[in-house]
C-alpha cells in the first residue's frame, strides 16, 4: 500500500523587521510552535529539511543549516538536506513528502529562516555592485548594473505588458489584495500597518519597470516550519492533517537572461498529473509574490487561466478577495506579510484547510489549496487537501 | 557624481573570449564546430550535443531587443539612475528569443538605445 504524505503541524515565529532575536532562536521559536501543534516530540522528529539550506556567503538570506538544528535540538535524523541546487524553496517539502512516503523517515521537520531586514544593518552583503570583480553567475548581471531579482522579474513582466496588455491598475490587485489580508494577519502586524491605495501604488516610485515599489515584497526577520509526517504515523498526531496531494517542481537554465519564461510555465501542468484533482476544485491559492507580477504567471501556468489572461482575471480584485472565487494569498503574501522567502504560502494554506485561520479564514470549509514558490527559472508547487 | 566602476569579469578559459572580444570590435559567442548552435553563457562544450570542439563566433552583433526595464533604484551607493537594461536576440544566434509580436517594444527599445543609455 503506497504511503502519503500529510503535514501535521506548522509554525512560525514572530515576523519583523530588525528583530533583536538570533535567526537560530527564531529558528527554534517556530519549530517548538509547530511541535506543539502536531502534538509531537522532538524525540519523533528524524529528518530535516530545509532551502537553501546555510548560506554561508549570505547569511541574512539564509542563517540556519539543518545541521544547525539537528545540533542545538538534538534530532536523531535518519536523513537532511539542505540545498540551494533544487527547483525553489518548497521543494525542500516535496522531497519531505518523498522521504516519508519512501518509508525512510516519519516526521520531517521543514523550515525557511530568513534574517533579511536585520541583514541589512551590513549593508555591503546586499551591494555586489560594489565588488571590484565579479564571477560565475553575477559576471552575467552585475557588469549591466543588474544585481537585483527586481531587474530580471521587470524583464518578464514587460514582455507581458507588451504582448498580452497587462496593465498597472491590474497589477497594484495584488499589493492591494496583500495589504488588505496582512491587516487581518497577527504576525504581519510589523510589516503592514495601512492598506494600500490604488492612489498610493499608482504614485510609488518606479524601482524597475513595470515594477514600483509596493510590487516588491519586504525584507523581513522569520522562520516558518512545516511538518511532514508519514501517513502511516497520524496516530502519533494529535493536529488535522493535510495531505499533499501532489507536488511539482522545474528548473530552467540558471541564467535569466537566456530563459523565455519563469519555470512556472512549466511547473504547473505537473501539478495535476498525478492526482484526480483539477483547478476546478482549489478552494485557496498561495502563490509566491516575492514581485506583484509573479502570481500572474502561477494563475496563468497552472492553468486557472489561459496564458495571457492573468491581468483581467485580477482586475478589480474581486474574484482573488477572501470572498472571491479564487481566494489569493490570504494571509497577505510576502507584499503585505513579510519574505518568508515561499514557507509562508504553505503555512497559510494548511492555516485555511483546516479552518484555523480566524478573521481572515475563508468562507465555505476550504478542503483543497495550492501553494507555490519560485520566479524565474525556478517553481515548485504543492497541492494540499483536507480528507 | 558619477557612478562606481563596473564590476569587472575575472577572466578564465570559458568567459575569455567573451569578455575581451571587445577590444578588437568582436561579439564572441561560443558556437559548436559539430552542430553549428550556440551556448551563450559559454561553457567549455557545446550544450546542443556535448561536443568539445567548441570556439568563439564573431556575431554580427546585431539584433531585436525582446524585452526590457528602465531600472530606477540605486543598487550601489552613486549609481546613476535611470537606466536600462535589455535583452537581445540577437541576429544568427539561434536560442535567442526573437518574436514578431515584440516588434513594437524593439523600435521603442531601439529609440532609446540610439539616445544613448549610460549603463548598457
Ligand atoms: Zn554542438
Amino acid at each position: 500500500m503506497a504511503r502519503e504524505a500529510y503535514v501535521t503541524g506548522v509554525g512560525q515565529s514572530e515576523v519583523g523587521v530588525r528583530l533583536p532575536r538570533h535567526p537560530l532562536l527564531l529558528t527554534v521559536d517556530a519549530v517548538k510552535e509547530a511541535l506543539d501543534d502536531a502534538g509531537l516530540t522532538l524525540d519523533q522528529i528524524d529528518g530535516v529539511f530545509s532551502f537553501p539550506g546555510k548560506s554561508a556567503g549570505y547569511l541574512a538570506f539564509s542563517p540556519v543549516g539543518t545541521d544547525d538544528l539537528i545540533e542545538v535540538l538534538n534530532i536523531k535524523s535518519k536523513w537532511q538536506m539542505g540545498a540551494m541546487e533544487q527547483p525553489a524553496q518548497l521543494s525542500a517539502i516535496a522531497m519531505a513528502a518523498w522521504a516519508v512516503k519512501e518509508g525512510i523517515c516519519r516526521h520531517v521537520i521543514c523550515f525557511r529562516t530568513v534574517y533579511e531586514a536585520g541583514g541589512m544593518a551590513n549593508p555591503a552583503e546586499y551591494m555586489p555592485l560594489q565588488q571590484k570583480t565579479t564571477s560565475g553567475f553575477s559576471q552575467w548581471t552585475a557588469p549591466f548594473w543588474a544585481t537585483s531579482a527586481a531587474c530580471w522579474t521587470a524583464q518578464y513582466a514587460a514582455r507581458h505588458v507588451h504582448k498580452y496588455g497587462l496593465t498597472r491598475e491590474q497589477l497594484a490587485q495584488i499589493a492591494i489584495n496583500g495589504s488588505k489580508n496582512a491587516l487581518l494577519n497577527p504576525r504581519a502586524r510589523a510589516i503592514t500597518k495601512e492598506e494600500l491605495t490604488l492612489d498610493k501604488y499608482m504614485s510609488a516610485r518606479m524601482i524597475s519597470t513595470p515594477l514600483c515599489l509596493y510590487d516588491c515584497d519586504r525584507f523581513s526577520d522569520a522562520s516558518t516550519v512545516i511538518i511532514v509526517s508519514a501517513g502511516d504515523a497520524l496516530d502519533e498526531v494529535k493536529a488535522t492533517p493535510i495531505r499533499i496531494a501532489a507536488t511539482a517542481g522545474s528548473v530552467d537554465r540558471y541564467s535569466w537572461d537566456q530563459v523565455d519564461w519563469p519555470a512556472s510555465y512549466d511547473c504547473g501542468p505537473d501539478l495535476w498529473k498525478n492526482t484526480d484533482y483539477t483547478v476546478k476544485d482549489v478552494d485557496t491559492v498561495q502563490f509566491y509574490d516575492g514581485f506583484a507580477f509573479l502570481p500572474i504567471t502561477w494563475l496563468e501556468g497552472l492553468g486557472f487561466v489561459e496564458k495571457g489572461e492573468g491581468g483581467k482575471f485580477i482586475e478589480g480584485g474581486t474574484r482573488i478577495a477572501r470572498d472571491g472565487e479564487l481566494p489569493l494569498n490570504t494571509a497577505g503574501g510576502q507584499l503585505g506579510a513579510g519574505r518568508l522567502h515561499g514557507f509562508g504560502f504553505a503555512h497559510e494554506a494548511v492555516t485555511q484547510l483546516r479552518g484555523a485561520a480566524g478573521e481572515r479564514q475563508i468562507p465555505g470549509d476550504p478542503k483543497v489549496a495550492v501553494a507555490t514558490s519560485g520566479g524565474g527559472p525556478l517553481a515548485a508547487a504543492l497541492l494540499l487537501a483536507r480528507d | 557624481m558619477s557612478s562606481p566602476p563596473r564590476p569587472v569579469p575575472k577572466l578564465d578559459a570559458e568567459n575569455r573570449a567573451f569578455w575581451t572580444g571587445g577590444a578588437e570590435g568582436k561579439l564572441n559567442i561560443t558556437q559548436c564546430g559539430d552542430c553549428g548552435k550556440f551556448t551563450h553563457p559559454p561553457r567549455i562544450l557545446c550544450r546542443h550535443c556535448q561536443s568539445e570542439n567548441v570556439a568563439p563566433a564573431a556575431v554580427a552583433g546585431t539584433g531585436v531587443i525582446d524585452t526590457m526595464t528602465v531600472n530606477h533604484q540605486a543598487w550601489a551607493p552613486g549609481l546613476e539612475v535611470p537606466f536600462i537594461i535589455a535583452r537581445v536576440a540577437l541576429d544568427g544566434v539561434p536560442g535567442g528569443l526573437p518574436d514578431d509580436q515584440y516588434r513594437r517594444l524593439a523600435d521603442r527599445g531601439r529609440e532609446l538605445w540610439r539616445q544613448g543609455p549610460r549603463h548598457v
